[in-house]
């Protein structure tokens, strides 16, 4: 275990005296030799595994969470702002029990991993070393994986795909629609955050278009893949409650995506080109920078996993959760995040302070709202098989088509439960 | 058929455990403290926390901390058997064995809520 130098010391007070108020990280007490966890990342993978560790090792272990944002919003939920369902503000946390579990929250980017020094380089120079680290970036976009879009080309055809700035985007333009409006979609092929995402999303947006009394607007949602997370359900729904308003088409009705222009607004697919007067588009994505560049994901642009522990196949002292990784049959969800968090959290201490470990269960549901009261789920429970995280048989459900009304709405109430239970298992 | 509530489950419940607490005497009950592994129930528990944490009285997930473990075991092994709805407790439940219930039945009863 690397020791805290004098070196690295004064470098760290260095960076803390020059960018903030209190030190960055607590330096080791002559003579104490706590085992050291990092972890980077605040969201539903990265602060569970924190505060876990630092909870149930009763301080045993040092844990110490890079995250740069001071408040965290949630990606989750957050197509229920952009219904009008929710405020900003219901969906934003912040880290302040995080810190009061234990945790040594540190608000900086994390830069690059030195794998064979065991030491982690943040915004400012500082290094930080550990015995084990978790990474927990989320994802990044694959811009050029629609011709046309980009970076800056997001500014004008948000992709919302990550929570703030883009939310907000999203939400200001959806707003200023007029009757009569064309939205299109550009859904992400396989595998992406939130597989029901962008279908609730489309949900929302003819929610809150109707909502306005818009008779004229209608979303087309160009898609990569062939079906699509709860299909029949949400087909349902939308002819229910939007009859019209909503149109998907799989490859073999558009032919194929060949790009967009933010100049013009324009998406064009072999069968069409549409001019939208809001285009969301949803790139494919990869594991976030600093999975990649620590040389931990595979040409998927995702990192592999152990499946019983959630260490990264490439470097057994690195665990890598939530969205990041590649976890087999579960899909890429907060739920998923967390659900995975504790067992890496579980390894974890067991490597660190001898304590027992038990064979990994994993589980997942998600819940999409379709219009008011009306909200369907899906979900499994998952253990290690075949080399993955694989599906336990049979454990699989999803709503049902011509469900009681109540039960749907049930549904809902459940989904709002649920998020303030994962936000206090996470947040604290 | 109308969802039941985590109230109208327990009451359900509580009828029946009349003539289901002197099968369990009988069957020596997955439910005794003896044995039970207070540690597997930490870890297992920790997938009920993120829906059960924060739960109230009036929440559509119950607060399972503190209801007894014959209780607390009987709910878990009827949502095993399906004989209880929802989809997503069936599904947790499903991958339980007696073993399971019983050190989760130990843990909830003596854990502290933590929200």
């Amino acid at each position: 275990m690397t020791e805290m130098t004098r070196r690295n010391f004064s470098l760290l007070a260095g960076a803390s005296l020059a960018t903030l108020s209190t030190p960055l990280f607590a330096p080791a007490v002559l003579g104490q030799a706590k085992p050291r966890l990092v972890v980077v990342g605040g969201g539903p993978g990265g602060a569970t595994v924190a505060r876990y560790v630092a909870k149930d090792s009763t301080g045993a272990v040092d844990v110490t969470l890079i995250e740069p944002l001071k408040n965290f919003t949630t990606c989750f939920f957050s197509n229920l702002y952009v219904g009008g369902f929710r405020d900003r503000k219901s969906l934003t946390h912040n880290y302040d029990k995080v810190r009061k579990s234990g945790v040594n929250v540190v608000q900086v980017m994390a830069g690059a991993v030195d794998r064979d020094k065991k030491q982690i380089t943040v915004a400012g120079g500082a290094r930080v070393p550990y015995d084990r680290l978790v990474i927990a970036p989320g994802i990044d976009l694959k811009w050029d994986s629609v011709p046309g879009y980009s970076e800056a080309a997001a500014q004008i055809m948000p992709h919302a795909w990550k929570p703030g700035a883009q939310t907000e985007l999203l939400v200001k333009k959806l707003n200023a629609l007029k009757d009569g409006a064309l939205i299109v979609m550009v859904a992400p092929p396989n595998p992406y955050r939130c597989p029901p995402g962008p279908y609730e999303r489309a949900s929302m947006f003819a929610h809150v278009l109707k909502k306005k009394g818009h008779k004229k607007s209608k979303i087309i949602i160009v898609d990569p893949k062939p079906t699509f997370s709860k299909q029949a359900v949400f087909l349902e729904g939308w002819e229910k409650h939007y009859p019209g308003m909503i149109e998907w088409q799989d490859p073999k009705i558009h032919g194929g995506i060949k790009g967009v222009d933010p100049k013009t607004g324009e998406v064009k697919t072999d069968f069409a080109t549409y001019k939208a007067a809001l285009a969301n588009v949803i790139p494919a994505q990869m594991a976030g920078k600093i999975a990649r560049d620590a040389g931990l994901a595979d040409q998927s642009g995702y990192c592999p996993i152990d499946p019983e522990s959630m260490k990264s196949k490439i470097d057994a002292n690195i665990f890598v959760v939530g969205d990041a990784a590649i976890p087999g049959d579960m899909p890429k969800s907060a739920f998923s995040a967390n659900s995975q968090a504790k067992v890496a959290a579980m390894i974890i201490r067991a490597e660190l302070t001898k304590s027992r470990a038990f064979p990994a269960r994993y589980s997942n549901t998600c819940w999409s709202l379709i219009a008011p009261d009306d909200d369907i789920k899906v979900g499994a429970s998952y253990a290690p098989g075949d080399g993955k995280i694989k599906e336990t048989g049979g454990s699989g459900f999803v709503s049902q088509k011509n469900e009681a009304a109540d039960i749907r709405k049930q549904n809902y109430k459940e989904s709002v439960d649920w998020y303030n239970g994962i936000v206090a298992d996470v947040f604290g | 058929m109308p969802q039941a509530t985590a109230g109208q489950i327990s009451l359900q419940l509580a009828i029946s455990r009349a003539t289901a607490a002197s099968l369990l005497a009988i069957a020596g009950g997955v439910t005794a403290s003896y044995g039970a592994d207070v540690e597997l129930g930490r870890y297992l528990s920790s997938e009920c926390m993120t829906c059960h944490g924060t739960a109230k009285s009036d929440s559509t997930i119950p607060n399972i901390f503190g209801l007894g473990e014959a209780h607390f075991a009987e709910v878990l092994r009827a949502y095993r058997a399906k004989a209880l709805p929802n989809p997503i407790m069936q599904t947790i439940a499903g991958r339980l064995n007696d073993e399971d219930i019983a050190a989760l039945a130990l843990y909830f009863e003596t854990a502290k809520k933590p929200n």
